[in-house]
């Protein structure tokens, strides 16, 4: 096994560095094109990070985007108001903080939750958050916060530069959580609870951790994004956000380094390309695409290939 | 005042109740006998509303036949979803199953919407209103309020005393012991997972006689049928009912008494606190 | 498991599957090919006054997904807008030329990440002249940062927003009213012809969703309900998901207003008509929201319908005295003819987005740049089918613009407000629900 999960490891980030640079020299559409593609690995990494390893599904993931996007435009309104302001890395470091407190908070009480019920719980909590927002003339309610202005103009490929580094944040945790205790209880935690608890993993401290910690990263994804739009609004937190990360990190190889990558790269040219091509119908294909995937490689694309490579006696992470 | 605008709010409760409740018996159902959640749920439910309707509107019959041929209708849906689909799911990894389940979704939702327009539709029919005081019940509701305890009762009493109701409750409790016994569990799979589908299309053409339909609207009625099978202990049907009327006397409480904007977030709270007081939900450890 | 060697089984799963995802691409194309939206005619023969170029518009709506129903509206429109023009041999600009237009309409699925990049992918890529808003508030302001960065004019359809978020942008010109004005047409109506005969039309109440618009429009009604001299009874907001309003309306009822305004959408109108008269609730005029405009409204509801009023930026029926783009007979024959629908406002509005475009280019002697006709744009003053239209120069907030007010009268919409010629008589009071 000796310099396995190196390869993987320099595989993401070789790739990263790759359209990083592919990115600065393109023009700005296509630095859009893989900003979003980008932003969606993050949370695919992030979710991952999680519920990749723990195998807890959590449905309510893009509360946590949703959070650092509002903590960017509350914050920035706020200082505004008392003649401040603070650079930018500063506020989405804050997005990230504020979101991680957060799932620390209610981490408490949901990790208890096992299986569906952890599944549904996070969909309510999603759902709570939102609503809440809709009622809170601080927050905006349903019309968003406005933060032209306040903010450094738009400039995609400003805005590129700090999400990649938020990639590359979130690829080396992912490879450090795998390497070291937590990523092997973890581990343990999916394939039995009871049991790795009886061999006295601690169980809920592990979960605590992973979750306050994919939190922080999707916290920064929506900073980075309430800089973009220089706006957050309740839509932020769509469940079908959550949806795509999900697809995402299960078509490219669940709990894996690779994974998510492969995933969130696959999942959004093709859904991108038939957005575009079928505005009316695209997602019925996708919907077959995808029921299809999940049916003949349950374990993504890393499982598959990890069958071919097995038998050269490599394996992906 | 006060006493007639607290029985108006119960009652309003009660009768959304029921529907909270038969909307989430579907999924509870699928729930205990395969261990998968449905999250076509909420397409499902307006499928099968638009099936009463176009049943109702095409053949002009009286909208309560109409509902029962949906029922039926999602009954053989219910079939040939499990053969295409889900049977292949059952050994699949839970979050992989959950998946496909919304690729399913996302399938219905836009051929619904590519096929029949966004327009928002609804069975328009009339039942007389019974009014007392102030207080004032509608015709509609009750007969919702009927058919959900009707076709509830029939489930319950189906589950407990006929032979196939033996064999689904000895699969909900350990499925393998039920193969060696004799049960042949892909019948049941198939069966309890048509039946579940039958009472999700049941539960969406009565809310189409209250309330009008969308595509997509199927999102939110799944959130609370989330909510409700969750409060009432996974698979367990009679909770769900019971778990169904506590949801609606809570959205109808928060509504009368704080603001209607507030009772989904109440809810989720209830919810959430019920974890933290019964994990399991709850009904858990009875039955 | 054997290697290198597939079973029969297996070998039948894959051959079953790309069967399926073939079968699905092969439908979805087939079916995308029989939707597709008419692509612009042929060139026509060029005119003698100057050369024939071409003007690229591009925008955003949401085709599937939540917000589909007035984007598909709007975006047809668009499209309608584009044919009729180059059907016409294009647009006679300011400059001596003629322009064709090409139009280029994306779906967004009313999802910021896509409008994130479609912008771009507009501007940049497909080197679009000019912008339509997409459909939702929150998303047109959205697209504000990109549409300033690059300089380009976008001209915003349905989507409306709060004044009071103004920052300072350059490049955006508004057709509707916009929300905080949404109410005020209802409000004017009663005002002026329900109040001198039942001075207890005062006493009205009024709710409204939670969301961007319905917040934006009700609590703007609100106040100016106030201001105006009303007497608000009963004042208060919901949830816009929610679907049952039964506790809500029975705090309304009892709060007893002779008059009930609700600023909701399409569903939530729909089911306040139907659990109002569920709760036997009896007001003297109802507004249930917009949704009203809809004939869905009508076809869910039947007589209980009836003597329902709702505002709107444009209703067929409001007959301006125009001074400029095809007149309301010719829009409504035209829209019908082509989308086989009757328009309804998303869809005039979408028109009257093209119409704005059309009249600047007319009037600008740079009609590609964006600066100078920002500044025409902001210049004009014309009334068109769709009403009047004139903006603030600095803001490009619609100004001009006023709404009408229609009821539901024997199955048709009969056009209560403005005060022009050929407006109906008002039904007032609306028979009680026990009655129809």
């Amino acid at each position: 096994m000796r310099g396995i999960g190196f390869n993987s490891l320099t595989m993401s980030l070789g790739f990263l560095i790759l359209i990083g640079i592919y990115g600065m020299v393109a023009d700005t559409a296509t630095t859009s094109y893989l900003h979003a593609m980008v932003e969606l690995m993050i949370l695919a990494y992030s979710l991952n990070l999680f519920t990749g390893l723990s195998g807890y599904a959590n449905f309510g993931h893009v509360v946590f985007y949703g959070l650092g996007a509002y903590t960017v435009s509350v914050s920035a309104v706020g200082l505004s108001s008392m003649g401040m302001s603070l650079p930018t890395p500063v506020y989405v470091l804050g997005a990230g903080v504020f979101a991680a407190i957060f799932a620390l908070v209610i981490g408490f009480p949901i990790l208890r939750l096992r299986g569906d019920y952890f599944a549904i719980a996070t969909l309510g909590i999603n759902e709570a958050v939102r609503v809440t927002i809709c009622n809170t003339k601080e927050l905006g309610e349903g019309r968003g916060i406005y933060i032209l202005g306040l903010v450094p103009s738009y400039d995609i490929k400003m805005l590129y530069i700090q999400l990649l580094l938020v990639a590359f944040a979130v690829v080396v945790t992912t490879h450090i959580v795998l390497k070291t205790k937590l990523g092997y209880g973890l581990r343990a935690i999916r394939a039995d609870e009871d049991v790795a608890e009886i061999m006295g993993v601690n169980t809920s401290k592990y979960k605590i951790m992973a979750y306050a910690l994919g939190a922080f990263f999707a916290g920064l994804a929506g900073g980075v994004v309430t800089l973009q739009f220089a706006c957050s609004f309740p839509e932020y937190l769509f469940i079908g956000r959550s949806v795509d990360m999900f697809s995402a990190i299960i078509i490219g190889g669940i709990g894996t380094l690779l994974g998510p990558l492969i995933g969130s790269v696959i999942f959004w040219i093709v859904k991108d390309a038939l957005l575009i091509q079928f505005p009316y119908f695209h997602l019925i294909i996708f919907g077959v695409a995808l029921i299809v995937l999940i049916l003949f490689f349950p374990r993504g694309i890393v499982g598959l290939a990890n069958r071919v490579l097995a038998k050269r006696g490599k394996v992906l992470e | 005042m006060a006493f007639e605008l607290l029985a108006q709010t119960i009652i309003n409760g009660l009768f959304i109740g029921f529907l909270f409740g038969l909307a989430g018996m579907g999924l509870t159902l699928i729930f205990g006998i395969m261990r998968i959640l449905n999250f076509a749920h909420g397409a499902i439910i307006m499928l099968g509303a638009y099936t009463a309707f176009w049943i109702f509107i095409l053949y002009s019959i009286n909208p309560l036949v109409a509902i029962l041929i949906g029922t039926v209708a999602g009954l053989i849906f219910g079939v040939v979803l499990y053969m295409i689909l889900v049977n292949r799911l059952v050994r699949a990894p839970a979050l992989a199953s959950l998946l496909a389940l919304f690729g399913v979704s996302m399938i219905l939702e836009n051929s619904m919407l590519n096929l029949w327009s966004p327009n928002p539709r609804s069975i328009p029919v009339d039942y007389p209103t019974i009014s007392y005081g102030l207080v004032t019940i509608s015709g509609s509701r009750v007969l919702v309020s009927i058919v959900a305890i009707a076709a509830s009762v029939l489930l319950l009493a189906t589950l407990k005393w006929t032979r196939f109701g033996r064999m689904i409750r000895a699969t909900v409790q350990d499925s393998r012991a039920a193969t060696l016994m004799g049960v042949d569990v892909n019948k049941v799979y198939a069966l309890g997972f048509s039946i579940g589908i039958a009472l999700a299309f049941l539960a969406g053409g009565l809310l189409a006689l209250i309330y009008p339909f969308e595509p997509f609207g199927g999102l939110q009625y799944a959130l609370y049928s989330f909510v409700v099978v969750v409060l009432g202990t996974l698979g367990n049907p009679a909770g769900c009912l019971f778990a169904g009327l506590i949801i609606g006397l809570i959205h109808s409480i928060t509504g009368s008494y704080w603001t209607l904007n507030m009772s989904p977030a109440v809810a989720y709270l209830i919810l959430v606190l019920t974890f933290l007081l019964r994990p399991g939900g709850i009904m858990a450890g009875r039955e | 498991m054997s290697e290198g060697k597939i079973s029969r089984r297996k070998y039948l799963k894959y051959a079953g599957a790309a069967v399926a995802a073939g079968a699905a691409a092969a439908a979805g194309y087939g079916l995308s090919q029989y939707y597709k939206p008419p692509t612009p005619t042929a060139p026509t023969p060029t005119t003698p006054t100057g050369v024939k170029k071409k003007v690229r518009v591009g925008g955003t709506k949401p085709f599937t997904g939540a917000e589909a129903l007035p984007g598909k509206s709007e975006g047809d429109a668009n499209k309608l807008w584009a044919k009729m023009v180059n059907e016409a041999g294009g647009i006679r600009a300011g400059d001596g030329n003629t322009y064709e237009v090409e139009l280029i309409l994306y779906n967004d699925e009313d999802r910021p990440e896509n409008v994130g990049r479609l912008y771009e992918k507009l501007i940049v890529e497909d080197k679009v002249d000019f912008l339509f808003g997409p459909v939702y508030g929150p998303l047109g302001m959205a697209t504000v940062p990109i549409v300033e960065k690059y300089k380009k004019l976008e001209v915003y359809g349905t989507c409306s927003f709060n004044p009071k978020d103004y920052r300072d942008w350059k490049y955006i010109v508004h057709t509707i009213t916009n929300g905080p004005s949404y109410m005020e047409a209802i409000l004017d109506m009663i005002w002026e012809r329900v109040v001198p005969n039942d001075p207890e039309a005062k006493n009205i109440a009024v709710t409204h969703g939670d969301d961007a618009f319905r917040q934006t429009a009700g609590s703007y009604g609100y106040e100016y309900a106030k201001k105006k001299g009303f007497n608000v009874v009963f004042y208060e907001t919901y949830h816009s998901a929610i679907t049952d309003f039964a506790p809500l309306l029975a705090k309304v009822k009892a709060a007893q207003p002779t008059i009930y305004l609700n600023a909701g959408v399409y569903t939530d109108a729909i089911q306040i008509i139907k659990q109002m008269r569920e709760l036997d609730f009896n007001v003297k005029l109802v507004w249930a929201g917009t949704g009203t405009v809809f004939p869905s409204f009508y076809e869910s509801l039947g007589k209980n319908a009836e003597g329902c009023i709702t505002c709107t930026q444009w209703e067929k029926g409001i007959v301006y005295q125009q001074d400029y783009g095809p007149s309301h007979d010719e829009f409504l024959a035209a829209f019908q003819r082509e989308y086989g629908y009757q328009p309804d406002y998303h869809a005039a509005t979408g028109f009257q987005q093209g119409l704005v475009l059309q009249r600047a280019m007319e009037l600008c002697d740079d009609p590609l740049n964006s600066d100078a006709m920002r500044k025409v744009a902001g210049e004009i003053e014309m009334t068109t089918f769709y009403g009047k239209y004139k903006v603030d120069p600095v803001t490009g907030w619609q100004i001009g613009h006023k709404m009408g007010v229609v009821q539901w009268q024997n199955g048709e919409k009969a056009v209560v407000w403005p005060m022009l010629t050929g407006v109906k008589d008002l039904v007032y009071p609306i028979k009680k629900w026990s009655e129809r």
